[in-house]
């Protein structure tokens, strides 16, 4: 249906789904994952769960996640001269999101600028504000209304090589990996476990939506997959992982540290099938990994990411080799049972 | 609303971790109606009360008992007593209350409620420096007329719970001042739905600690595992002075506050505006929260067992977090006449 | 009990959040005999029940096992190592400290730090930051590469010493000697019949993200929780009338935000049975395990008991062995006669 990562990736970044209103791109998501799961549905929070069932009797279950939501903003109040003021909803640099294309929720553009004469060191996100062209309180609410989403409008761009560029590559991308994985397990036999494929809601303000949806599920191992950032850009703290160089495993973020036994048993797989891969620390940041961790009685959690330079911003870089890598090693981890070693240590 | 029965509520002593007076006069109130009570764990309670058929949809209504409070961690050779609300020991703020809102004022200690006033070095022997900015916490003593270290501990021993000793009125055009209408209002408004012959079954739940972080929530959230929750709180309202358009957060007299978003929530967006609709259509005021700020037990209930789906209604208070929290009467009948339409419409949606 | 020689036999097994497997085997070798099972929870911790008369009330008693330590994040060009904080370690105590680093096999190493002589008046005034701890193992790169890689453990080198007075200090003492105080009363009443189902705990993750009280939790659903830790003891010039004394008894924490109840029933129990206790208020929080475990699934009642400790988080923390005989002997009388802590849910 897609014919390249690009086209794949490019038609995902481009359904809005800021955190609270993922449920226009969960509708096409579940049209597009239909063919390759069992049964669908859909959580209190809205969550999105697609499950490839197994014949084996009182077999594992295994969750591969990815949040559906981006970071953007809320409106919240808008000004009697039709001026739209905005709550930030995730990590939003000010600086990032200063004089940028906007499109709303009910397909409004628009542009977000910052108040004029604010001083660099008082910008802050509740300093940036949105105009639609509308000249009243009444000519805005035709369009957008209180409650309403918006986010940066920026399509995804080729750049040299295998290099894509854009807006909410974060994390999209990774919805774009998990779709390409589904499709490729459903050409392959049955499995010997359970796999629920779950598209999460609002990781960006604080992996809400993982917690409700894995405490349904009750996985007993799961794998995670989002972005992580880059340290090869100019000015960058000194880091591991860089663009191309192949999937990153996560051993540790904010929110987890991933058991060894499951960093092992990833990087095992991926030196059978001569995957690259990196390792993968990030300074700050988290996942819904450390979520999932956490579920009932305890889960043996891992994660896959994808190095992404610009994270949060309207040019987030990623590699289409190391989306391939990550494909490849998942579906190559899945189909060699590697999942019965993934083991939950202190 | 029997305003001078939800003072005598707002006068209860009721700290977070020692929230049973609260419970006690919901208790007597309830008496007779043929409600059933339960107790968990940690200790919220959670009401039923049978209507006329059970609701396709469990819908829990909640709101917190637990009032903002302090804590006495020692005293000194003087006898007066040392207190403080914040986890770190190093913590010059006391949590969740302005240092003016505490100091200059009255508190009462404990299950004997030991009377005590906050004080700091009178002005006249401050410096300049000090007139000049707001005094931290372990700059205040709490003041019960002891003599000594040993008599003040006897009577006030270490651990004890403190809150503002602090009456109630009605003043100016229908508005009322009381300590704890944070969140009180939720409890009352419960309580007298209650009362009343409902068509439906009603599950509500009336929880601890929330001005400690929406603790007790979480609990009461995943024992119920109802549908839908909907949180009944109190929150901000900034229309003092000069503030004015999206700064005041709220404003008095528009109504009960329905939020999109804050600081710990993204409510569901179908609810929220089926609640809105349901308070157009019947011609009562709701206002929405101007800014995403503050949070309340919504943020605790959405993401606990399978998940929830939540909204939450909110009296505009003005001096939250205070001994003399300010509201209007039009604007607690506005949530009150909301209540019986949003039970009614989530238990079928 | 045998303090001073058990801390001694347990330094060359480390257990820092993540990578507490290690320490497993010798602390089963320590709890032989002393309970009806033992297991490993799906979280990886220790898992200890002696079973009670009333099967229905189960009482939980928790002493976290891992320490603070550190993970390698980064080889710089030079072999340096670059390490990331896990759990909190004090900045101005690393220079120059011994380390050991757990790569293919244990090395020993230092802190590096800058001779003073050519920082600036500023950089000699402030700490050394998060992002500049590196680690020498006299390696080169190449060297270095051999040996470790990015994600391997880092601790304090282990020291066990013995001070006057039946003061000891020791690297990661704080969570040592309370699971060695647990060990004692489970000692104490190995012979004798309980009331109730006692669960001790060792759990990892205190200082990353409490998996091991919250799968613990989750499984038995316990009536009680008393979680031993470590508090601050008093200091020159810190206020001392907000902080605890060594040699005074362990500390019964005092805490609005797990309910009085519990609390309450042991300082009854130390009163009435003349164990040495102190009280120290704590207002909204004691520590993010025991304040996270109150509000867990069903919930449970909380208390924390500390022993007073000095110079902690500090690679010396020390503290008087009586104040651990104590903790053990208010946690036996305890769990002898804990009828009257059972809160009736009415």
């Amino acid at each position: 249906m897609f014919n390249s990562h690009y086209a794949l990736m490019k038609e995902f970044a481009s359904r809005l789904s800021v955190s609270g209103r993922e449920h226009d791109f969960s509708n096409d998501l579940k049209a597009w994952m239909k063919p390759f799961a069992d049964t669908v549905s859909t959580d209190a929070m809205g969550n999105l769960l697609l499950v490839k069932k197994t014949a084996v009797l009182d077999a594992p279950r295994l969750l591969l996640t990815a949040h559906m939501d981006q970071v953007g903003f809320m409106v919240t109040h808008i000004e009697n001269n039709g001026y739209i003021r905005l709550s930030p909803v995730g990590s939003v640099n000010p600086i990032a999101y200063s004089n940028i294309p906007v499109k709303f929720s009910r397909g409004s553009k628009g542009i977000l600028v910052a108040e004029t004469n604010c001083k660099p060191e008082e910008m802050k996100p509740n300093k940036l504000y949105a105009d639609i062209g509308t000249i009243s309180l009444k000519e805005t609410e035709k369009y957008v209304q209180v409650g309403d989403v918006c986010a940066i409008d920026v399509p995804l761009m080729k750049l040299k090589g295998s290099r894509i560029a854009g807006a909410a590559l974060d994390n999209k991308a990774s919805c774009a990996i998990i779709y390409k994985i589904a499709q490729l397990l459903s050409a392959e036999e049955a499995l010997p476990f359970e796999v629920g494929f779950a598209f999460t809601v609002q990781e960006e303000v604080g992996c809400r939506g993982s917690k409700t949806i894995a405490y349904s599920f009750a996985p007993s191992y799961a794998l995670n997959f989002d972005v992580t950032p880059c340290y090869d850009t100019i000015g960058s703290i000194p880091g591991n992982v860089r663009l191309g160089k192949g999937a990153a495993i996560k051993i540790r973020d904010n929110t987890v540290i991933v058991c060894k036994t499951i960093v092992d048993s990833l990087e095992q797989t991926a030196k059978e099938e001569s995957i690259p891969i990196q390792r993968e620390i990030i300074a700050s940041g988290g996942s819904d990994t450390g979520v999932l961790q956490l579920t009932r009685q305890g889960v043996a959690a891992g994660s896959l990411s994808l190095p992404c330079r610009h994270i949060h911003t309207g040019t987030e870089t990623i590699d289409s080799k190391d989306f391939d890598a990550i494909v490849q090693l998942a579906l190559a981890w899945i189909m060699k049972g590697k999942v019965f070693e993934f083991e939950s240590l202190g | 609303m029997q305003i001078e029965n939800f003072f005598s509520l707002c006068e209860v002593f009721g700290p977070a971790g020692e929230e049973k007076g609260v419970f006690q006069w919901i208790e007597k109130e309830l008496s007779g109606h043929g409600v059933s009570i339960t107790y968990d764990k940690v200790g919220n309670m959670h009401l039923y009360k049978p209507g006329k058929k059970p609701p396709p949809n469990k819908v829990l209504f909640t709101a917190h008992a637990d009032e903002v409070s302090l804590m006495i961690q020692s005293a000194d050779e003087m006898g007066f007593l040392l207190f403080g609300g914040s986890q770190s020991l190093t913590s010059r703020f006391a949590g969740n209350m302005m240092p003016t809102a505490i100091c200059g004022k009255r508190l009462v200690v404990g299950k004997n409620h030991i009377p005590g006033v906050v004080c700091i070095k009178p002005i006249s022997l401050q410096s300049e420096a000090e007139k000049n900015k707001p005094p931290f916490i372990d700059e205040m003593r709490l003041d019960i007329g002891a003599k000594t270290k040993e008599e003040a501990l006897s009577l006030c021993p270490i651990g004890s719970l403190a809150i503002f000793d602090s009456d109630s009125y009605s003043f100016g055009n229908g508005r009322i001042k009381a300590k704890a209408v944070d969140d009180r209002i939720g409890c009352y408004l419960i309580t007298e739905y209650c009362k009343q012959n409902l068509p439906f079954d009603f599950h509500a739940a009336i929880l601890v600690q929330e001005e400690l972080g929406c603790r007790g929530a979480h609990v009461a959230a995943y024992i119920q595992q109802p549908d839908i929750a909907v949180v009944l709180d109190a929150t901000t309202a900034g229309d003092v002075g000069q503030v004015s358009g999206m700064q005041c957060i709220t404003v008095q007299g528009e109504g009960g506050v329905i939020s999109y978003i804050d600081g710990g929530t993204i409510y569901d967006y179908a609810l929220t505006q089926k609640a809105f609709a349901l308070a157009r259509e019947n011609g009562i005021k709701a206002q929405v929260k101007r800014m995403a700020t503050g949070a309340n037990d919504a943020k605790s209930i959405q993401r606990s067992g399978v998940g929830v789906r939540v909204i939450s209604l909110s009296l505009p208070t003005r001096y939250i977090h205070s001994s003399a929290c300010v509201a209007q009467l039009k604007d607690m009948e506005a949530m009150e006449k909301m209540i019986p339409l949003l039970h009614n419409q989530f238990a079928e949606e | 009990m045998h303090y001073f020689p058990t801390l001694i036999r347990l330094q060359e097994f480390p257990c820092v959040s993540g990578y507490a497997y290690g320490f497993l085997p010798p602390l089963q070798k320590l709890c032989e005999g002393l309970f009806d099972s033992v297991s490993v929870t799906p979280a990886g911790s220790l898992l200890c029940m002696r079973h009670g008369v009333d099967a229905r009330k189960t009482i939980l008693l928790d002493a976290h096992m891992d320490s603070p330590g550190f993970m390698v994040s980064m080889i710089t060009p030079n072999g340096f190592l670059k390490v990331q904080k896990i759990g909190i370690s004090d900045n101005n105590l690393l220079p120059s400290l011994d380390v050991m680093v757990y790569g293919k096999q244990p090395i020993r190493g230092v802190f590096a730090s800058k001779p003073p002589h050519i920082m600036t008046p500023e950089e000699r005034a402030k700490a050394i930051g998060d992002q500049d701890l590196l680690i020498d193992v006299g390696f080169t790169e190449a060297e270095a590469e051999e040996h470790i890689q990015i994600g391997d453990l880092v601790t304090f080198s282990p020291c066990v010493t013995l001070l006057q007075n039946g003061y000891v200090s020791a690297t990661g003492l704080s969570s040592r000697l309370g699971i060695l105080s647990l060990l004692h009363c489970a000692q104490l009443v190995q012979h004798q019949t309980l009331p109730f189902h006692v669960a001790c705990l060792f759990s990892t993750g205190y200082h990353t993200n409490n998996r091991g009280i919250s799968s613990a939790i989750y499984l038995l659903n316990p009536d009680m929780l008393i979680s031993l830790d470590a508090c601050p003891a008093a200091f020159p010039d810190i206020d001392k009338r907000l902080l605890c004394q060594t040699e005074h008894g362990p500390v019964i924490h005092v805490c609005d935000a797990h309910g009085l109840s519990l609390s309450n029933a042991l300082i009854d129990c130390a009163k009435e049975n003349g164990i040495s206790h102190q009280i120290m208020a704590s207002p909204s929080g004691v520590c993010s395990q025991s304040d996270r475990a109150f509000t867990s699934f069903e919930g449970v009642p909380t208390a924390v008991v500390s022993l007073p400790m000095r110079n902690l988080h500090s690679p010396h923390e020390t503290a008087c062995l009586t104040d651990a005989e104590q903790t053990a002997r208010l946690l036996a009388s305890f769990v002898l006669h804990p009828e009257k802590a059972v809160i009736p849910c009415k």
